[in-house]
């Protein structure tokens, strides 16, 4: 079985880039043919889990893993690491500056927006290590 | 159609004149060119008849069909529909009931403007999205090279796009019914022409998406309109009688124009230029623009003005369109309306499809060729020069994959080549 491996770079605070890294995602499971309804999921799952380490963390790295039968996405990045994570699987819960909520980022959807795209997602996080947001899409809605 | 050929595409190449230099390869949004043994080629599934090509080319190989007027010949009675940009594209002195007129000197019995349909559809518009909360944004189905776009390369918006048919159905279904009705003819008898700015709409004609078969029975191009009126403009006979759209829908012509036409408490986002447009759908497909509730997206930069059958300057013509907007100050309302529509007869009658460009039908062949791709893209100097004939290195590593290219044909690696040989030489 062929599997597909990607690896992003993501740039803290580089806003001309963000997005990048779904976006190639996103551009490679066209290709693959993936259907287009399940390929929103990944691509809104990677892009806010993309955003919150541009906005929130360090640099870090969007891979992927693409099989017949599932995505995986590993989202990494080094730190500072999110103080409490229960917290931040909330909707509405944000701790962006002001700054960046001018942007139109930092509403607080993040995290519980990819739960609801994702059908596993483990987010691990140490202060100040760092964060990973791990999340699998089936194909084949399982 | 001909359904011997998968799409009837508008926009095609005059061989004799291609150079074969890359200009149209870089500029095509959907990278659907090539260039073959010296002369581009066009790739059917992927165009979407755009125009940009057209744009760009600097011998004029590139070239759009449309009807001429000799097709008028074929029905009894002939009704001309022109596109709201027609509103740019004359000298204000002959205005608009000059340009109607005019189309009447032309050879049509009859006259109804696409700004007037652009009227009752923009009401019809706000009803959808104030009835539809579940969908956002909705993104505009009017510019056919959008829709198509999407169908291509964003396949999971199609339910974005609002399936709600074009002023240019609208208006050549009430036309077309009322004058049979008037003149007691059968329907087949009434011609209805649209006068089109581009050859998307000619092609949304002939290949429609979303009907099996478009109510407008052909296209003439605003370029021939324009030559056969502009020697003459001072004598043409004006018909104010005719003219029966107000600003709503004149403004339709240029960037901006829906969105103003349509009425009530909708958040709306214009975006024109197909590579912009390209931008706002990947924020589309990314959840990151939900915040508006309908997106105008016209491929051709300025909008209708700037499609390339138009004659006139797109920034002149869209100052004008403008002005002469300013200077109407009558309303038409919808309940004056010609012809009574039925409210299903706004709705699409077949879903839009996509059709997405994939390496293979099959997932796990399309994975393994995916996996040779990214093997052939290592090798390749990553400079997107264009000397082998595709857009990109990425492009070319996958003609590469599909059997149509080979990796000797890349410049930069056969260069490298002969200095190794060079050196073995010495």
């Amino acid at each position: 079985m062929t599997t597909i491996e990607l690896d992003f770079e993501i740039k803290h605070n580089d806003f001309d880039r963000a997005g990048s890294a779904s976006s190639g995602l996103k551009n490679t499971l066209k290709q693959i043919g993936y259907p287009p309804d399940i390929i929103k999921r990944i691509v809104v799952s990677s892009y806010e889990a993309e955003m919150n380490v541009v906005v929130h963390a360090s640099d870090g790295h969007l891979r992927a893993v693409i099989t017949p039968d599932e995505v995986h996405v590993t989202v990494k990045d080094n730190g500072p690491g999110i103080e409490n994570v229960e917290m931040a699987m909330k909707e509405g819960y944000s701790t962006a500056p002001e700054r960046i909520r001018e942007l139109g980022f930092g509403a607080g959807m993040g995290l519980p927006n990819i739960k609801k795209n994702t059908d596993e997602l483990k987010v691990e996080s140490f202060v100040p290590t760092g964060t990973t947001v791990d999340f699998i899409v089936r194909r084949s809605n399982g | 159609m001909d359904r011997n050929i998968k799409y009837f595409h508008s926009v095609r190449l005059r061989e004799d004149d291609c150079k074969g230099c890359t200009h149209c390869m870089r500029r095509c949004p959907t990278e659907a060119i090539r260039i073959r043994n010296g002369k581009a080629s066009i790739i059917e599934e992927r165009c979407i008849d755009c125009g940009e090509c057209i744009r760009t080319c600097p011998n004029h190989a590139k070239y759009a069909v449309s009807d001429t007027l000799k097709v008028l010949e074929n029905f009894k009675y002939k009704i001309a529909i022109p596109a709201p940009s027609i509103t740019g594209q004359f000298p204000e002195r002959l205005e608009i009931a000059g340009i109607l007129g005019g189309l009447i000197e032309c050879g049509f019995d009859e006259v109804l403007e696409v700004a007037y349909g652009a009227e009752i559809v923009s009401d019809y518009i706000a009803k959808y999205i104030e009835e539809h909360k579940k969908i956002r944004p909705f993104i505009s189905s009017a510019c056919p090279s959008v829709v198509r776009l999407i169908q291509v390369k964003f396949p999971s918006l199609i339910e974005n796009i609002i399936p709600l048919v074009t002023p240019m159905d609208v208006t050549a279904i009430m036309a077309k019914r009322d004058a049979a009705k008037r003149l007691n003819m059968s329907e087949k008898e009434v011609g209805v022409f649209f006068i089109t700015p581009c050859p998307a709409k000619v092609t949304s004609v002939k290949d429609p998406e979303g009907d099996e078969v478009s109510p407008v029975d052909g296209t003439i191009s605003m370029s021939e309109i324009y030559e056969h009126l502009i020697n003459h403009i001072d004598k043409i006979k004006k018909r104010p009688d005719l003219v029966k759209a107000g600003s709503r829908g004149i403004l339709w012509g240029k960037e901006g124009g829906e969105n103003s036409s349509i009425r009530g408490k909708i958040r709306k986002l214009s975006v024109d230029g197909i590579h912009n447009v390209i931008k706002v759908l990947e924020k589309v497909e990314d959840d990151d623009v939900t915040q508006f509730d309908y997106i105008e997206a016209q491929a051709c930069p300025g909008g209708c003005v700037g499609g390339i059958f138009n004659v006139e300057n797109s920034f002149v013509a869209k100052e004008r369109i403008e002005n002469i907007a300013q200077t109407i100050k009558r309303e038409k309302d919808a309940e004056s309306k010609i012809a009574d529509l039925k409210e299903n007869e706004f709705l699409l009658k077949e879903k839009l499809l996509p059709r997405p460009i994939i390496l293979d039908p099959d997932i796990n062949a399309a994975l393994d060729k995916m996996e040779k791709i990214k093997e052939i893209e290592q090798k390749l100097p990553g400079l997107d020069c264009g000397a082998c004939g595709c857009p990109t290195c990425m492009s070319f590593a996958e003609d590469i994959v599909q059997g149509k290219a080979k990796l000797e044909e890349c410049i930069v690696i056969m260069k490298e080549e002969l200095k190794k040989l060079e050196k073995g030489d010495k």
